[in-house]
This record gives C-alpha cells, structure tokens and sequence, in this order.
C-alpha cells in the first residue's frame, strides 16, 4: 500500500456539491494532513491512464463525492481500486441543513463553511486509516 | 426556423495543480456568463459513472473539451467513449503562448488568476461561436 | 426506462412520461392496482428539483384528498410540497425514502415513489387528472420555459 491515503474528488463542475469536495480535499492534502494525504485527478481514471490506476490500486482510497451518483467512488472502483471511506457532500447537508450552498464556481459562505466541516471529518477519517494500516 | 444546438462544453476536474482549477474556473465563467444561453455542461466523471446521457450528447452535439495540462483528459475521454471533440483547448498550452504562470494555489484562485480565467473563457467563447457558426 | 413512455429531449436532459399512468399539473403520477393508489413525483419534476437530501412523509391512516399536500420533499434548491393526486386513506409510505431520498432522482417512477393510498372515488378524481398525452404536453411547455433553470442543475 502507498504510504499516502489518496483521496479523490469528483470535483463535479455542474454543482456546488462538487466544488465543495473539492474544496475539502485540497484543505486536508495542502493544509490539514499534507504528510498523509495526497490527491490526483479523476479526470485521469476516465481517461484510462495507466500510473493513476496503478496509484489507485495500491492506496487506501478515500472517495469524495458531491451527490448521489458517486462518480468518485465508482470511477475509483473501475480502476481495481479498493474505497477504504467514502463521503458525499450532500449527505454533509443533511446535517446542515442551515448551510445550502448557492455558487458553484466559487464557494460562498455557506459553501465555505460546509467545505471545512467535511475537511475536518475527511482528515479524521485519513487518522483513523493510518493507525488501523499499521 | 432554425434553431442551433447548445454546444456542450467538458472540463477536466484538475485536481494536480492550478491549471485544473484555471479550467475548471474558465469553463463555470462560459457556462453561467460569457455564452450561458449557448452552452451546457457535461460532467466528465459521469462518463463512465453515469448513465448514457452525456455519451449520447457528445456524440449527438458539438462539444468542446478544455483540458488543464497537455494530458488532455477530457479531450481523450470524449473522444474514447463518444465522438470527436468539435474543438479543444489546452490551457497550458495557451498560457505558455501568453507567457503567463499557472496559479500556484490550486484551491483558492487571487486576483490574477480570475483574470487569466476570464481571458481563457474568451478563448472557449470564441471556439464555442465558431462550432455554432455565429464567428 | 423499461415502462412504455414518451421521451422528451432537451439539449442532454430526456424525459420520460410513462403511458400507463395518471398525473397531476403539481407534477405527481399515479398508478391504480385494485383500489390502492401509488402516488411519486415525475422524472421533470425529480430533474427541475434537484438532488433531494430530505423527504418528509405523511402518517399511514391519514385521510388525504386530492389537491392535499401528502408529504414534502426538499432539494439544496427549494422545498415542495407532494400534491397528491387522489382522494382517500394513506396505506403505506416508503420508508425507504427517509435514509435514500435520492431514490427519488434515480427511480422516480419505480422506487422512488411516496405514498400508497385506498381510494375514495377515483371516477371523480380522474376528472381532474391528466392522462399521459396530456401531461406530456403539459410538461413540454413547462420545460422549454423552464430551459434557462435546467442550466443550472447540471
């Protein structure tokens, strides 16, 4: 297994769900874990490339989707990768049900707000995985 | 009457670095502002995660793929699971013809890296009315 | 989509009305077995809505009549009200809906469907019921004005 969890964002373009997983995950790999946690594109398990394959199926995997079509996840699986934890945003919203995001293409306050709730859940989730590989 | 199709327009998601997020940003700024009532997304990931819809779209209507970096991930996608892309924009590529960096933070975009966004929505603006044929 | 259904595309979205059933201009269908009723939401309607992240749902034995609100169903985007479409007594509700709300998106003719209600007086229901042609019509209008709006879903 990569020394690093990979945690990959379906950073789905048509709503503020996924600019919001986005947004998390860049908070846990460049801010909250940068020594646990690394990202890479989903754009390249579409693709068929081989090196994100391979790093997909020797990671833990966090996938991290805006909605319920879970493309993340999916496309983390069509790869042979395995999905050691799994959050969707809307899911996130449910327990907030004060903070409906309105933007997508930059976050407004409720999406900021949302956005650090789930990089905090994301980051205890990448501890969590760490100790149970050792 | 002849009214023109909506031409659809994938971006990469970008996560390794700035220039995913320049994409990501440039084509939001087409798809809501700059050329709102011509374009419609599709959503890359649903390609293979989703239903037939955005395959059948990009293979029925003209589709511009904008892609980050010389991978080209949304281009090769389309191409690999619907038809030929109608146009592509490779915003590497253009901003090393400007002579300009890629942001450097990839979750938070500065003043600059707004403005370079809105230069390369132009960019896809102009291919977009070309497919059309409104250039 | 294996029910009989009329298709209506917009730009990537497609909508299906299936033939064999009744439908309200709230948007709900309705499907008749015996005298139980099953009461959902369109697939225009679950499409112009959004993801859905809650739906509440009416006690069974509740007396509903038709034009009642029977339940609610509430997006990122806004929060409606289920108008049922039929008179009668709730039977059963799909419980299913409280822990998977998005049953609502990606089956709304199937599994997604709210309520089951013993019916009162279908004759004079259907009356105010639109049959598929009907609501098709219906809803090719309410899309093509609705098009900016689907701009904003995905």
């Amino acid at each position: 297994m990569g020394k690093k969890t990979l945690i990959i964002p379906c950073s789905g373009i048509g709503k503020a769900f996924g600019s919001i997983g986005r947004d998390a995950t860049f908070r846990v790999v460049d801010e909250l874990r940068p020594e646990k946690a690394e990202t890479n594109c989903l754009s390249l398990l579409v693709m068929g490339d081989e090196d994100a394959k391979r790093q997909v199926q020797m990671s833990r995997c966090i996938a991290v989707d805006g909605c319920s079509f879970e493309c993340s996840k999916k496309n983390i699986e069509m790869a042979g990768g395995t999905v050691s934890a799994h959050f969707r945003v809307m899911d996130l919203l449910r327990n907030h049900r004060d903070l409906k995001p309105t933007t997508v293409t930059f976050l407004d306050e409720n999406g900021v707000k949302l956005s650090k709730f789930l990089a905090d859940e994301i980051a205890e989730k990448v501890d969590e995985l760490e100790v149970e590989a050792e | 009457m002849n009214i023109k199709p909506k031409v659809g327009v994938v971006s990469c998601s970008g996560e390794c670095c700035g220039l995913g997020t320049l994409s990501r940003v440039a084509t939001r700024l087409v798809l809501e502002d700059v050329r709102a009532e011509d374009t419609v997304t599709i959503c890359l990931p649903l390609f293979l995660a989703g239903s037939e819809q955005e395959r059948e779209f990009a293979r029925e209507f003209p589709t511009i793929a904008v892609d980050g970096c010389h991978k080209l991930c949304a281009k090769k996608a389309i191409e690999k699971y619907s038809a030929s892309t109608a146009a592509s924009v490779d915003v590497e590529a253009i901003l090393e013809e400007w002579r300009e960096k890629a942001p450097s933070d990839r979750r938070e975009m500065d003043s600059v890296g707004i403005r370079l966004a809105e230069r390369i929505a132009e960019v896809i603006a102009e291919k977009v009315d070309k497919v059309r044929g409104d250039a | 989509m294996a029910e009989n259904s009329f298709e209506f595309k917009i730009d990537k979205w497609v909508f299906h009305v299936p033939r064999e059933r009744y439908y309200n201009e709230n948007d709900s269908w309705v499907t008749i077995d015996g005298n139980i009723a099953t009461v959902g939401i369109t697939d225009f309607r679950q499409t112009m809505v959004g993801d859905i992240i809650f739906v509440e749902l009416p006690e069974p034995g509740k007396a509903v009549e038709q034009f009642d609100e029977a339940g609610s169903y509430e997006s990122n985007k806004t929060l409606l009200d289920l108008i049922s479409p039929i008179s009668g007594v709730i039977k059963e509700v799909n419980e299913k809906l409280i822990d998977k709300p998005e049953l609502v998106n990606h089956d709304p003719y199937g599994d997604g469907w709210f309520i089951k209600v013993e019916i009162k007086d279908f004759v004079s229901n259907k009356e105010n019921l639109l049959n598929a042609e009907g609501y098709f019509d219906y809803m090719k209008r309410k899309a093509e004005e609705e098009n900016k709006k689907l701009k904003g879903i995905l």
